[in-house]
C-alpha cells in the first residue's frame, strides 16, 4: 500500500481540505534539485503550462509537482519540469473525462531523476519510463556517488485532496 | 538384598499414603502421590535392570503379594505387573484382569482414583494394542477397550462417591470433586489413543458404551464432565460421523447438566474442522445432514429446557450456532434465516423483563456476524428486522453501523431500487441518528468516522439504469436530509458528487432544437459516438438531475458556505459536457453560478476564504462554455466587482488579474477589457504600500501570473516598472 512504505510524508492544501494550517505551497530539497508542490486548483487556467510556470518561477524550484486535473502529465517548460501524478484511485472529476489511476514514482540520485509514471489502462499496469537531469547538464562521474532518493508522488482522495510526496 | 531394601523404602513410603486421612486436603495427596510415582519410576527401573539379568517376573509378582499393607501392596504389585507385562513371559490381558480385579480392594474415593490413575500411567504402554508387541496372544485392542472402559466404571463410581463425603458444606464437596476431573479423563485420553480404534471400532464397541456409562450415571458433574470430554479427546471426523448419536445423548442428560456448553464446544470445534479441511463438511453431507441434526436437536433443547434456561444462554447456544453455520456453509443463507426464526421464538416466549443487556449484547453478536459473509444477503432473511425490534435504539444504531462497513467494505454494488430501500429502513438510526442524542459532541471522532462511512455508501450504488440510480439517489438524499445539518457536511457532496456522475455517464448534450444547429464543440456527433453511449433523447431530463442536485447544495448553505460554494462551481462544470445555451438547463447553470457568487458575498467571512472562493468561482467560470453572453457578462461583471471589494490590496490585484482569463474566454473575446483589466491590476500593484522589496515581489508575481494572458502584456507591465522605478 502507498502509506506503509514511507518515512516522511510532505503535503499541501487540496481544494476540498478545511485544515486551518495548511500550507498551500511547499518547497523542499531532494538530491540536488529543489521541488516545489502545489495542488493546482490556485493556478488559473487549470492544468496550464504557463501559469504554472509562474508559480514555479515564484517558488523558485527545478520541479514542479502539481494536481487537481487527476490527468498525469510530464512535461518540460523553460527547462524546468512539471509532474502531475493523477489520481491514484481514478477518482471522478467534473472536468476531465474518463480518469485513469495513476502515481508517479520519482527517483533522485544528485542531479539525476528518473520518472515512472505507472497507471491502469484497461485494467492493465503501464509503466512509461522518463529521464533529466538539473539545467540539462551531463553529470561528472565522481556526483554518481550520492545517495539516491525515492519519492512516491500521489493525489489522494482519501479524505481530501492535498497532494503528497513520500519520501522512501 | 538390594532388592528388598529398596523395597522396604518404597513401603515405607507408601505407608504415607496409607495413612494420609481425609483430612488431609487432596491437593497434598497429589504432592505425595508424585513423589511415590517418581520413587516407583525407580523401582521399576531396577525391576527391569532385573528382568535383563534373568530374573523371572513371575517370581517378583508372587513375592510382592507377600507385603503386608494393602494399599501399599497393589502399588508395588502395578510396578511389577507393568515390567512383567514388558517381559511377555505371559499374556498381557492375564494381568491386566488380575491388576483391575485387585484394584477393587480399595474402596476409599480418594485413594481408589489415585491407585487406579497410577494403573493408567504405568500401564500406558503395554497394552495389548493393535500393532504394538503385546498384541496375539496377549491380548487385542477389544480387551484394551475392556480394560479401559472397566477402568472409567469403577473410577466414576468413586468418584461420584466423593459427592457425599467429606467435607460438610456441598459446595467445597463439588469443588473437591471437580480438581480431580482430570484423574478420571484419564481413561478417555487413553481409549482414543489406542491405534485400533477407528471409527468403525469407535461407533460399534466405544461409543455405544460411553454413552451407556454416561447415562446410567444419573450424575451431573460427571455427565457434563465425560462428555465434554469425549468431544475433546476423539477426532472431529468420528463426531461428524456419529453425530446422530453424540447430539441424542447430550439431550438426554440430567436437567443441571450445561447443554448448552457442551453444544457450543462441539459446534466450535467443528467449525473450525471445517475451516481447516476444504471439504470435510461437503464430504460427510452426502450422507448425513449436519445442518439438520443440529438444528433437530438444538430446538429440542429448547423447547424442553426453555423456560428454565436462562434467556442469555438461551441466545448465547444460537450464537455458536449461526457462527458454525457461518463457517461451514458459508452460502446457505436459509440456514442463517432458520436459526434467526427460532431466536425469534425464543425472544417470543420469554417475558420482557427477563431481557437484560447482557441478552440484548448477544442478539447484536447474533445479528452481526452473518454480515461479513452476507452482507446485503441479509435483506433476504425475513427474520432479521424482526429480532432487530427488540434491541434499544442505541444497539440498532451499532446493528445498523456494522451493517454499513460490511456493504461498504465488501464492495459489493447495491443494484436495485428496491435493496436501497430496505437498506435505508435497516440502517435508519445510523443516518438519521437517535433523538436526544447528540452524536456529534459525545464522540467526535466517532460521528466523523461514522459520517465517512455514510457517504463511502452512495459510491456503492450502482443501478444499470440511469433513472433507478436517480431514484435510488434521491431517496438516498431524503434520508441524508433528515440527519440534520452536521450529518450532512459528510454526506450531501458525495451525494452531490455521485448525481454529477451519473449525468456525465449517462446525459450527452441536451438535444433541444437549436442544439441541432450549433455545432458541438466535442469530437463526432451525436450518434456516432464509439463507446456506445446512448443515442436519442436521454432517458433523464437533465434538468431534473441538477434540480435535485441543486436543492441538495441548498440545504447545506446556511450551514456550510464554503462547502456549497464549491459544490455549485462543481455543477457548473459538471454541466460542461450536457447543457447548450438558450436551455433551460443554461437558465438553471446560472443559477447554480449566481447562487455561489452570492453565498460569497453573504455567508462567507473570513479573508482567506473569501479569497479561496472567489479563486475558485473564477477558475470554474473560465472553464464554463455553455453560458449565453449576457448571463456570463453578468457574472463576470459581478465577479469582478467582488475581487476589487476583497480586503488585502495584493488579493484585489491577484484576484483581479486572473479575471483576465474570462475576458479572453470565447463568449466575451473583449481585448479591450482585458487590456483594462491588466491595467487595473498593475495600478493596484503600484497601491500597495507596502516594503520594498515585498513590493517588488508583487511585481513578479503579477508579471508571473499575468504571462498566459499575452506575452505584449509582459512588456507592457515591464514597462511600467521600469517606469516606476
Amino acid at each position: 500500500t502507498l502509506s506503509s512504505s514511507k518515512t516522511s510524508t510532505v503535503f499541501v492544501r487540496g481544494e476540498w481540505d478545511e485544515f486551518p494550517d495548511m500550507q498551500e505551497t511547499r518547497t523542499i530539497k531532494i538530491g540536488d534539485f529543489n521541488v516545489g508542490i502545489i495542488h493546482g486548483h490556485q493556478a488559473i487556467p487549470w492544468g496550464n503550462l504557463e501559469t504554472l510556470a509562474a508559480y514555479q518561477r515564484e517558488l523558485d524550484c527545478d520541479i514542479l509537482i502539481y494536481g487537481h486535473t487527476h490527468q498525469n502529465k510530464f512535461s518540460v517548460y523553460d527547462g524546468k519540469y512539471f509532474l502531475n501524478p493523477g489520481s491514484a484511485t481514478g477518482a471522478f472529476s467534473t472536468f476531465t473525462k474518463d480518469v485513469i489511476p495513476s502515481f508517479i514514482l520519482l527517483a533522485v540520485q544528485g542531479g539525476n531523476a528518473v520518472v515512472y509514471i505507472y497507471q491502469i489502462v484497461e485494467g492493465e499496469l503501464k509503466v512509461v519510463q522518463t529521464q533529466f537531469t538539473k539545467n540539462g547538464v551531463e553529470t561528472k562521474p565522481e556526483e554518481e556517488k550520492k545517495s539516491s532518493i525515492t519519492c512516491l508522488l500521489y493525489t489522494s482522495e482519501a479524505a481530501d485532496e492535498g497532494i503528497g510526496i513520500e519520501r522512501g | 538384598f538390594f532388592f528388598f531394601f529398596k523395597q522396604k523404602t518404597a513401603y515405607e513410603m507408601q505407608r504415607g499414603l496409607v495413612g494420609s486421612e481425609m483430612c488431609i486436603r487432596d491437593r497434598y495427596y497429589y504432592v505425595l502421590f508424585m513423589q511415590i510415582f517418581n520413587d516407583l519410576k525407580d523401582l521399576e527401573d531396577h525391576f527391569l535392570d532385573e528382568k535383563r539379568k534373568g530374573r523371572r517376573m513371575a517370581d517378583v509378582y508372587e513375592s510382592v503379594q507377600q507385603a503386608a499393607e494393602l494399599l501399599p501392596r497393589l502399588y508395588l504389585l502395578i510396578t511389577v505387573g507393568s515390567v512383567f507385562i514388558e517381559s511377555q513371559e505371559t499374556s498381557a490381558k492375564e494381568i491386566l484382569k488380575d491388576l483391575i480385579e485387585m484394584s477393587k480392594g480399595i474402596q476409599h474415593p480418594l485413594r481408589g482414583l489415585f491407585l487406579r490413575y497410577f494403573l493408567l500411567k504405568k500401564l500406558k504402554d503395554r497394552l495389548p494394542d493393535k500393532k504394538s508387541k503385546f498384541e496375539g496372544e496377549g491380548g487385542n485392542t477389544s480387551d484394551c477397550i475392556n480394560f479401559l472402559l472397566q477402568n472409567l466404571f469403577e473410577m466414576n463410581r468413586l468418584w461420584m462417591r466423593m459427592q457425599h463425603v467429606g467435607s460438610k458444606d456441598k459446595a467445597t464437596r463439588e469443588a473437591n470433586r471437580q480438581e480431580l476431573n482430570m484423574v478420571v479423563g484419564e481413561n478417555l485420553v487413553r481409549l482414543s489413543s489406542l491405534q485400533g480404534v477407528d471409527l468403525q471400532t469407535y461407533q460399534e464397541l466405544v461409543q455405544p458404551k460411553l454413552f451407556e456409562l454416561i447415562q446410567n450415571c444419573k450424575d451431573p458433574i460427571s455427565q457434563q464432565y465425560l462428555m465434554d470430554c469425549i468431544i475433546q479427546v476423539f477426532p472431529d471426523d468420528f463426531h461428524l460421523q456419529t453425530l446422530d448419536k453424540l447430539l441424542d445423548a447430550c439431550t438426554k442428560l440430567h436437567n443441571s447438566v450445561d447443554v448448552k456448553t457442551i453444544f457450543i464446544s462441539l459446534m466450535d470445534r467443528l467449525a473450525n474442522y471445517a475451516n481447516s479441511q476444504a471439504n470435510a463438511i461437503a464430504d460427510v453431507e452426502k450422507n448425513i445432514n449436519i445442518f439438520g441434526l443440529f438444528k433437530k436437536y438444538i430446538d429440542k433443547v429448547l423447547e424442553e429446557q426453555g423456560i428454565a434456561m436462562e434467556l442469555k444462554k438461551l441466545i448465547e447456544l444460537q450464537v455458536a450456532f449461526v457462527r458454525f453455520s457461518i463457517k461451514s456453509y458459508p452460502d446457505k443463507i436459509e440456514y442463517v434465516n432458520l436459526i434467526l426464526e427460532s431466536s425469534v421464538k425464543i425472544m417470543q416466549l420469554q417475558p420482557s423483563k427477563s431481557v437484560t443487556d447482557d441478552c440484548l449484547k448477544s442478539l447484536v453478536k447474533l445479528l452481526v456476524i452473518p454480515l461479513d459473509t452476507l452482507s446485503l444477503s441479509i435483506f433476504n432473511l425475513a427474520h432479521f428486522p424482526t429480532l432487530m425490534q427488540y434491541l434499544t435504539p442505541q444497539l440498532l444504531k451499532t446493528v445498523a453501523k456494522k451493517i454499513v462497513m460490511a456493504v461498504v467494505n465488501v464492495r459489493k454494488p447495491i443494484e436495485t431500487f428496491d435493496t436501497v430501500q430496505r437498506l435505508l429502513s435497516f440502517i435508519k438510526p445510523f443516518i438519521e441518528g437517535i433523538a436526544g442524542e447528540d452524536e456529534a459532541k459525545d464522540d467526535p471522532y466517532e460521528f466523523e468516522e461514522n459520517q465517512n462511512y455514510a457517504a463511502k455508501l452512495v459510491h456503492q450504488i450502482e443501478c444499470k439504469d440511469p433513472v433507478t440510480q436517480l431514484e435510488a439517489l434521491v431517496l438516498l438524499k431524503e434520508a441524508f436530509e433528515k440527519g440534520g445539518p452536521q450529518r450532512m457536511r459528510y454526506t450531501i457532496p458525495s451525494l452531490v458528487f455521485s448525481l454529477y456522475r451519473l449525468a456525465q455517464r449517462s446525459l450527452k448534450r441536451v438535444t433541444e432544437e437549436d442544439e441541432k444547429r450549433r455545432p458541438s464543440s466535442d469530437s463526432g456527433s451525436e450518434n456516432t459516438t464509439p463507446s456506445g453511449q446512448l443515442e436519442g433523447p436521454p432517458k433523464i431530463p437533465p434538468l431534473k438531475l441538477y434540480q435535485i442536485a441543486y436543492q441538495a447544495i441548498e440545504s447545506i448553505s446556511q450551514a456550510h458556505p464554503e462547502t456549497a460554494v464549491r459544490l455549485y462551481l462543481h455543477g457548473v462544470l459538471s454541466m460542461n459536457n450536457v447543457v447548450s445555451s438558450g436551455t433551460d438547463c443554461e437558465e438553471l447553470g446560472y443559477q447554480f453560478a449566481s447562487q455561489a457568487l452570492v453565498l460569497y458575498q453573504d455567508e462567507i467571512t473570513d479573508t482567506d476564504a473569501k479569497y479561496r472562493a472567489i479563486t475558485f468561482i473564477i477558475g470554474t467560470l473560465q472553464k464554463a462554455i455553455f453560458f449565453s453572453f449576457d448571463n456570463f457578462e453578468t457574472l463576470t461583471t459581478n465577479t469582478v466587482q467582488y475581487c476589487a471589494k476583497l480586503l488585502k490590496k495584493q488579493d484585489q490585484c491577484k484576484a483581479i488579474l486572473m479575471c483576465t482569463h474570462l475576458f479572453m474566454s470565447k463568449i466575451l473575446n473583449d481585448s479591450d477589457r482585458v487590456d483594462k483589466n491588466l491595467k487595473k491590476s498593475l495600478g493596484l500593484c503600484g497601491i500597495c504600500k507596502i516594503a520594498e522589496n515585498k513590493s517588488m515581489d508583487l511585481y513578479l508575481s503579477l508579471i508571473h501570473i499575468s504571462e498566459p494572458t499575452r506575452p505584449e502584456r509582459i512588456s507592457y507591465a515591464v514597462f511600467c516598472l521600469k517606469k516606476k522605478k
